[in-house]
């Protein structure tokens, strides 16, 4: 058997497995992992016929000092400056790249930054990155009082309210709650959800019925995401 | 003992390892280090193209891996698989999130060698692997060169046509014929 051409379903899953997807494409190919498990199942079995490239990737090594590195984050001891300098530079450019789009829209004055450093433990932050129409949202974890804000600017009015979920690495979307369209929204986190809160886990807007989605997991459009970070 | 044994040999041991860290024991996740750090921060540097930014990421992936370790399910992946592509993906995740202009690799020692395979050592069955690279080699060169660049690189399909100096169309029908042929030649994965 020769076709043409693999089925559409089949060519976006090999794209994305290979990360050549960005914007919303790569959202929209996201959204579907979501919510067709027999889509995730391609996206895997790519991720599977590519694995043995790595074969050819010539090992490396890292700095001497790198397992010290990690196991002192493992006991929640200081991280290595130089990865709080990298993140908290990160943090301070979607932070900056967020008050720029807040100061362009003249919606309200900027909020201050909430992404402090504070002893312990560690704050997580995310820059959620939009899809689309909607602006550029910040979110902020604080593990010590379980809070969770989150800041939007704009986001698309078709009737649907933004959903917040929580995304852990290869694993299931799960439900953090509604967020409203504009303006920051607190939420304080249930133990239940506080587990799924680490460095790496994915945060993802959906747009929802104002209820919020039907089946649990995300039924509507990716409007915005991004990774959280220990800042 | 032949090479597929010792491979066997050290594949078991690390899903072991992975596992026992899945439970907590940080010996045991020290361990998965030493056996796999050099690979992944291979894949990561590659990727990166900077040491820093790739140290940052690596330390980061074992702070996933030690999290995720107990979701991890030796049923369904290769331990190194498994890890190889979280580290591809926080690898490919830190780039596009930095403002970071990538330009092709200088430095000699990130270039990947395209024709023989290296010994597959942990990473895969060797037949496997024997199987993709017999198949990659049918492909058109310009098909398998994209592959290849988006796979080792991490890059998007804008950033592979500017690389090319190709039209974004003509790199998506490359990898698109290509992946079609690459399928058809490797058969079922399940």
């Amino acid at each position: 058997m020769s076709a043409d051409a693999l089925p559409e379903h089949d060519a976006l899953a090999a794209e994305l497995a290979l990360g050549l997807l960005e914007g919303e494409e790569r959202a929209a190919a996201l959204r579907r992992v979501l919510a067709e498990p027999e889509f995730a199942r391609a996206v895997s079995d790519w991720r599977d016929r590519l694995a043995p490239l790595f074969d050819l990737v010539p090992d490396m090594a890292p700095s001497a000092d790198l397992w010290a590195r990690i196991d002192a984050a493992l006991d929640g001891r200081a991280a290595s400056p130089q990865r709080t300098g990298f993140w908290k530079g990160a943090a301070a450019a979607a932070l900056a790249a967020a008050a720029a789009l807040a100061g362009v829209l003249v919606l309200r004055p900027a909020p201050p930054p909430q992404i402090v450093t504070q002893p312990a433990p560690p704050r997580l932050a995310a820059p959620l990155m939009p899809e689309g129409a909607s602006g550029t949202m910040m979110a902020s974890y604080d593990p010590g009082h379980a809070m969770l804000r989150i800041r939007a600017e704009t986001m698309p009015d078709d009737g649907r309210m933004p959903e917040l979920w929580v995304i852990p690495e290869g694993g299931e979307p799960h439900s953090l709650g509604m967020i409203r369209q504009a303006g920051t929204t607190e939420m304080a986190m249930p133990a239940e959800l506080k587990a799924w809160l680490v460095d790496g886990a994915t945060l993802a807007v959906t747009l929802e019925p104002a209820t919020g989605s039907p089946t649990g997991k995300p039924t509507g459009p990716m409007i915005a995401s991004g990774t959280l970070t220990t800042v | 003992m032949t090479a597929t044994d010792a491979s066997d040999d050290a594949r078991a041991r690390l899903t072991a390892a992975l596992v026992r860290a899945g439970e907590g024991d940080r010996s045991a996740l020290r361990q998965v280090y030493q056996a796999t750090h050099a690979k992944l921060f291979g894949i990561i540097l590659r990727i990166c193209g900077e040491r820093q930014a790739a140290e940052d990421v690596l330390q980061d992936v074992y702070l996933t891996i030690w999290r995720r370790a107990g979701a991890f399910d030796p049923g369904r992946a290769s331990p190194i698989t498994w890890m190889a592509t979280i580290a591809r993906n926080r690898a490919i995740d830190r780039v596009r999130s930095s403002a970071i202009r990538r330009t092709e690799p200088e430095d000699a020692a990130l270039a990947v060698a395209d024709e023989s395979p290296l010994a597959p050592e942990l990473i895969t069955q060797a037949q496997a692997a024997t199987r993709l690279h017999g198949c990659l080699d049918t492909l058109e060169e310009r098909q398998q060169a994209a592959i290849r660049t988006a796979f080792f690189d991490g890059l998007t399909y804008a950033e592979l046509a500017e690389r090319q100096a190709v039209p974004l169309g003509t790199v998506k029908s490359w990898i698109r014929r290509g992946m079609m042929k690459l399928k058809e030649c490797l058969g079922d994965v399940r």
